[in-house]
């Protein structure tokens, strides 16, 4: 391991370590790995990544803490959250925290490499490409609306409240960069519900891989967009509008939107409105606002 | 412990003889005293009359002497009178104070002083003299303390003319008293019989005190001491942790109404402790669970990882690739089995979706069928082409069916047998079907017990009043069938009153009458489905639920899963569904039904099962069709 290494894998359980070595070497990625947090810290004091890979459960210091140290080092560094206490609270958290990926153990190789890839990915995306560009894409449908609000969980997914009480939700245009292209779009058929930190729809990337998107809260499915049957044109180029995936009746909304980044709708043509306000807590969060890096 | 409670209760009992036995002897003692006393003073009065007599006949019998002054005659007589046992002296003494005669010789002439006590009556300090009556006249004196007392009484000789006429002028006319006749009577006799009547008083007295505290005693022992004691004996077993110590309530005094309220306090306790061993239970489970899955999730991790990465190589050996297919899905499945036990464990809702159960019943068999190919078990299934979909989360229902498969088999055991999987669309009457999840009284108490359950669910628990008797009944929470629990003596065809446990309203409706046998009826809230009414008399199962049975026949997707295994005894069958309850021994965990249970009752479906020991078990599933579309 030189200065090369371009993934740091930091987990306390040997097998996760070797697993994730055995499928990035399969891949020519060079990986550094650490068997506890201070360790994993050290590293990112010493070395510049261009993917981190955590675990959330560790002795002494936690995955959570090893994110916001890494973030505040480097605001854009990719990081993949990994637990195999997997639940909703702790994808969330992740996600909000501002990393790109959350990965529940245990893992396949396929779901593994689609995180990789898109960690890799995002890691040479430009820094404006980095955050959500929400402006384009949200339609000023009638007056500013003080009620309705959109709300970001992370750079995966997006919900959108209505005046009815309905919600829509849909993906957020970072995730979709992230991905070499789009080639499907699977959307949930048989489930009425969609869960929060759980998987909502799947898209297939160009060279075959399929990233699961996440859900941004909990709900029953009204209806399903049926103009993405059609083809992922329209998710490309409005994925806050048309390119919506479902309108569903949130569950437990209030409470849901605690965990997530909230962006009014009061002014959506103007470009610099696009910086999120952050209500969750949290003492360092990924600025969205584009800033300058290096 | 023992001992100090034992000295405390006797203390009791013996502070309360002690107490009637000092009442008894203080009336007895002042009752005896006067009594007593009354008795020698009217025998003293008796004694003082007679003397009196006496005297009065022998001044009489004298006078006749005195007058002819023959004092020969007149010292006869009195000398004759004093052989008398009982009388001690008779004297007579002239004005002088001098004796002039007497029984006992040896005083004639002895001077008498005036203020000797046998003078004092009548020749009070500087008085003249009076005539005195009878009792005034008379003392009683004690020469020495070993002698007996004796009566003294006096009586005058007054003058008269035939005294001063005489021949012999020995008295002058004016002289008013010429002497007195003394006469001194032993009161021996008399004191002994007062001393008897002491005697006899006394022994009265104590027999009467002992009689009373023996008596006493009895009944403080009977009504007292005894149930006192098996107080004691009771609070000492709660103390020690055994909650279900009940005692005997016989009485309808205080002491009975205390013992039963004991018994309701402690059924109270346990019934909080069982809650509270339950919840802590849960949160144990649930503890376990998130640690399981924590620990098991690592290597499942290299696993599941290694296995995919083989597998995405190994495409040019179909051979391997088909294992390894297996490997990657029955570890997917792990995953998902751990991440709804912590789904169970956080009492999460299912992932509901529209579900076709007949798929996943050949998925779960398809995962049981070499394990029980190589115990020799036929998998029989008769699964219904045409079941309609059901909302369900279909990893949870695999675990289900995996789950009764799994304990099918091990109910048959090695010696091989049949496995039947059943599927069809059933429509039923409400009756015996819909369980019962809610109810209030009308004052909005919770009546539901999961400490008695019925078929796995928790019951209905109502306060019964029944001939005088108090207790509780465990009513059937599935609507129409009523397999009531009492937990007191109810006759069949008895009519007890319902009342709620909690706040003691009546559950009778005053309104109406049970169509079927116009017994009263009960009336529970079941909120959102209104009211639920119940015939009262054991026996008859009449019950009718408006918002049930308006929406009639309703259809339900049925599985049925049996064995001819072993079956399951009748008294464990409604434990069976509790956590950590096993018949298993070291082999099962207690947890897969418990499991079971929950999974269906999230899906707002029910489970049943039926059972005979060595026929076999019936597991019977039973969800609602998905509606909507």
């Amino acid at each position: 391991m030189g200065d090369s290494a371009d993934i740091l894998v930091i987990d306390d359980e040997q097998v996760v370590l070797d697993a994730v070595a055995k499928v990035c070497g399969a891949q020519g990625l060079q990986i550094d790995i650490a068997q506890d947090a201070l360790q994993g810290l050290r590293n990112i004091e010493k070395k510049q990544y261009r993917l981190i890979i955590c675990d959330i459960r560790m002795p002494d210091v936690d995955g959570f803490q090893v994110l916001e140290t890494a973030l505040k080092r480097d605001a854009l560094v990719p990081v993949i959250m990994t637990t195999g206490y997997a639940t909703i609270e702790h994808a969330v958290r992740s996600l909000g925290s501002g990393a790109v990926g959350y990965l529940p153990k245990p893992f396949t190789e396929h779901e593994l490499l689609s995180a990789l890839h898109r960690g890799l990915r995002y890691a040479t995306l430009s820094p404006r490409d980095r955050v959500p560009r929400l402006g384009s894409g949200i339609p000023a449908v009638g007056k500013p609306e003080g009620k309705r609000r959109l709300y970001l969980l992370g750079i995966i997914s997006w919900v959108r409240t209505e005046e009815a009480g309905t919600a829509l939700v849909g993906v957020v245009d970072v995730f979709l960069r992230t991905m070499n292209g789009v080639s499907a779009i699977q959307l949930s058929q048989g489930e009425e519900e969609i869960v929060q930190g759980t998987p909502c729809a799947r898209l297939t990337a160009g060279e075959g891989l399929v990233h699961e998107v996440l859900g941004p809260v909990s709900g029953r499915v009204l209806e399903v967009n049926e103009q993405l049957g059609h083809g992922p044109g329209l998710l490309l180029d409005d994925p806050y509008g048309e390119g919506w995936f479902y309108r569903i009746v949130p569950k437990n909304l209030s409470y849901e939107t605690m965990q997530l980044q909230c962006v009014p709708l009061e002014a959506p043509d103007e470009p610099k409105a696009q910086q999120p306000r952050r209500p969750a807590p949290g003492p360092d969060r990924r600025p969205f606002d584009g800033e300058p890096r290096e | 412990m023992a001992t100090r409670h034992d000295k405390l209760h006797r203390k009791l009992g013996v502070k309360l003889i002690a107490l009637v036995g000092i009442t008894a002897i203080t009336i007895i003692g002042v009752y005896s005293y006067f009594s007593i006393r009354a008795q020698s003073t009217s025998l003293l009065a008796e004694v003082e009359r007679h003397a009196n007599q006496l005297s009065e006949t022998v001044r009489k019998s004298t006078r006749y002497g005195m007058m002819l002054n023959q004092r020969d005659y007149v010292h006869e007589i009195i000398n004759d009178v004093g052989t008398d046992p009982a009388i001690e002296e008779v004297r007579v003494l002239n004005k002088e104070g001098k004796i002039i005669y007497s029984s006992n010789a040896e005083n004639i002439g002895r001077m008498v002083d005036k203020k000797a006590e046998s003078c004092f009556a009548c020749h009070a300090a500087d008085r003249p003299l009076q005539r005195l009556p009878v009792a005034e006249r008379a003392r009683i004196f004690q020469v020495a303390a070993n002698f007996p007392r004796m009566l003294g009484i006096v009586t005058p000789i007054y003058n008269e003319p035939a005294c001063w006429e005489a021949e012999c002028h020995a008295h002058p006319e004016r002289q008013a008293v010429l002497g007195v006749l003394d006469i001194t009577t032993s009161l021996a006799v008399v004191d002994d019989e007062i001393q008897r009547s002491e005697l006899k008083h006394g022994l009265f007295a104590l027999i009467a005190v002992v009689a009373i505290s023996i008596i006493i005693g009895f009944f403080v022992r009977r009504w007292v001491d005894a149930p006192v004691t098996a107080l004691l004996a009771a609070t000492e077993a709660v103390g020690k942790g055994n909650l279900s110590y009940r005692i005997e309530t016989g009485t309808e005094d205080e002491i009975g109404r205390l013992a039963r309220s004991f018994n309701t306090m402690t059924q109270k306790l346990s019934e909080a402790r069982l809650q509270l061993f339950q919840s802590d239970k849960m949160a144990s489970l649930g503890r376990l669970a998130a640690g399981v899955a924590h620990e098991l999730n690592n290597p499942l991790t290299g696993v599941l990882t290694y296995s995919s990465f083989l597998l995405n190589r190994a495409k040019d050996n179909p051979e391997v690739q088909a294992d390894l297919e297996v490997i990657v899905r029955e570890t997917t499945r792990s995953r998902e089995i751990v991440k709804s036990l912590l789904d169970f464990a956080r009492q999460s809702v299912p992932r509901m979706a529209r579900t076709n159960l007949n798929e996943i019943i050949e998925r779960s068999v398809g995962v049981m069928d070499k394990q029980l190919t190589v115990r020799g078990i036929r998998l029989m299934r008769e699964l219904d082409a045409t079941l309609p979909l059901v909302r369900a989360d279909a990893n949870q229902m695999e675990q289900v069916f995996i789950n009764l498969l799994v304990n099918a088999a091990d109910a048959i055991g090695d010696k091989g047998g049949v496995i039947t999987v059943r599927s069809k669309a059933i429509t039923l009457l409400p009756h015996g079907v819909v369980p019962i999840k809610r109810a209030f009284c009308r004052k909005g108490h919770d009546l539901m017990a999961s400490e008695v359950k019925i078929d796995g669910l928790p019951s209905i628990r109502v306060k019964a009043r029944s001939e005088g008797q108090e207790g509780f009944i465990a009513l059937d929470p599935v609507f129409g069938s009523g397999r009531h629990h009492y937990d007191l003596d109810v006759k069949p065809d008895a009519t007890p009153t319902y009342l709620c446990p909690r706040c003691g309203v009546s559950l009778l409706d005053n309104e109406s009458k049970c169509p079927r046998c116009g017994a009263p009826i009960c009336v529970l809230n079941v909120p959102p489905h209104g009211l639920i009414q119940l015939c009262t008399r054991r026996g008859c199962s009449w019950q009718h639920w408006e918002a049930m049975e308006a929406a009639g026949r309703r259809q339900y997707v049925e599985v049925r899963v049996e064995d001819n295994g072993a079956g399951v005894a009748a008294e464990e069958l409604d434990k069976i569904f509790e956590p950590f309850y096993t018949t298993k021994g070291q082999k099962g965990t207690g947890l897969g039904l418990a499991v079971i249970w929950g999974i269906i009752d999230n899906h707002d479906g029910t489970i049943k099962v039926e059972s005979t020991v060595g026929k076999g078990t019936v597991f019977t599933i039973r969800l609602s069709p998905d509606q909507d579309r």
